[in-house]
């Protein structure tokens, strides 16, 4: 008898566990708003990094820029424009947007190449 | 003797592994964010978003795209966001750019027909019509009335310096007409230069429509472009005569001119003037 209310004891617990576990893991994240930047969708991406290269069409701050991208695709800029620039090709951006990325992506390809030893 | 017991310890077998499995999913395992939109993102975030979302709008000035980009965010009243995230900014430690350019857009989300001067690009855009380069050695933004620009609130004031001699002539030394890419509106770009070919600010430029009607705007207001440049917003269809200074050149009949993309199809061009004292 003490070992059948043991046991339904623990698989109370299980069950309360599992309850917890997917509230936790999807109502409660869908009620609070606590993704990063680097979490959103494609597309939603190339739209942030068309923002940065108008920017830095600009204001030519490279280093902001890439602050700025970095958030998205941390410590990796470069990947970031190019994978900005192929969602931005799939979803039909115009010519003048496609350029300013790729201005953006010209520009970091230099720095970077000027600053490898 | 039978103990007599109630059920009692699975509800709190079930609590314990409620409270356990919730701590787990927040703490220990928390969920993973993948392809989400704007709305989820976390309050700093959300706000480096609508700060980026806002100086994007200074440079395209396209009301429709910066509101539709801060539908994104979801925000219940994206004005109050704007103008609270503004005056954050405005904060020791914030950016008076970024305050700037939230500020106007909250402008821009009240007030549709508000309509902005984008801010010039340093870096030539390839392809496209040829852009003719200012003077003053940028390329030279596109766009609507300067009487509706809160210029000030984009750019740097100018720097004050020595007003022109009042009432000193200055004569049109060229006149172009300038082929930007489509999609940018049509401005009547003018640069005024001293005899020293130095841009001069505070120079008024007087604008009047053939069939009525007058505005005067001043130069100085895009020290970034030159400190002589000002421009104005054409409407097509629309003639307009415009005079430098108070005894300046008038120059009449400017109107709307029409350009061609590669594809030859049209699209409305601008117009640069130069004046210069001599």
């Amino acid at each position: 008898m003490r070992k059948g209310r043991l046991i339904a004891f623990i698989l109370a617990i299980m069950l309360g566990a599992t309850a917890g576990l997917m509230y936790g893991w999807l109502y409660y994240p869908a009620k609070i708003s606590a993704a990063a930047m680097k979490s959103l969708r494609a597309d939603y991406k190339a739209d942030y990094v068309l923002m940065v290269a108008e920017l830095f069409a600009t204001d030519g701050d490279l280093e902001k820029a890439t602050d700025r991208l970095e958030k998205i695709k941390p410590a990796d800029a470069i990947g970031a424009v190019r994978r900005g620039l192929l969602t931005a090709q799939e979803m039909g951006y115009a010519d003048w947007e496609m350029r300013l990325i790729a201005d953006l992506e010209i520009a970091l390809q230099q720095t970077r190449q000027e600053t490898r030893p | 003797m039978k103990e007599k017991r109630g059920s009692l310890y699975l509800l709190t077998g079930l609590v314990i592994g409620a409270v356990l499995g919730l701590l787990t999913s927040i703490f220990i395992v928390p969920a993973r964010y993948v392809d989400v939109a704007p709305s989820a993102l976390k309050a700093v975030d959300r706000e480096q978003y609508r700060a980026l979302v806002a100086r994007a709008y200074l440079v395209e000035a396209d009301n429709g795209r910066a509101v539709a980009r801060l539908a994104l965010l979801a925000d219940p009243r994206p004005a109050d966001a704007l103008v609270a995230q503004a005056e954050k900014e405005k904060r020791p430690g914030g950016d008076e750019h970024t305050s700037r350019a939230l500020a106007l857009l909250a402008a821009a989300v009240s007030q549709k027909q508000l309509l902005i001067t984008p801010l010039p690009r340093i870096a030539a855009e390839a392809g496209g019509q040829a852009t003719e380069p200012a003077p003053g050695e940028q390329e030279t933004p596109t766009l609507p009335p300067p009487t509706r620009t809160p210029g000030a609130t984009i750019t740097p004031r100018p720097s004050p310096t020595p007003l022109p001699t009042q009432g000193a002539p200055y004569a049109l030394i060229q006149q172009k007409e300038i082929c930007e890419v489509e999609g940018r509106g049509s401005l009547i770009q003018v640069f005024v230069f001293n005899a020293a070919d130095e841009g001069v600010p505070a120079v008024r430029v007087e604008v009047s429509i053939t069939d009525g009607g007058v505005e005067s705007f001043f130069t100085g207001f895009y020290p970034e472009i030159s400190p002589g440049y000002a421009d104005y917003a054409m409407v097509e269809g629309m003639t307009y005569n415009l005079r430098v200074g108070s005894t300046g050149q008038l120059v009449q009949n400017l109107s709307v001119p029409q350009c061609k993309n590669k594809d030859g199809e049209a699209f409305p061009g601008s117009i640069q003037l130069v004046f210069k004292q001599p």
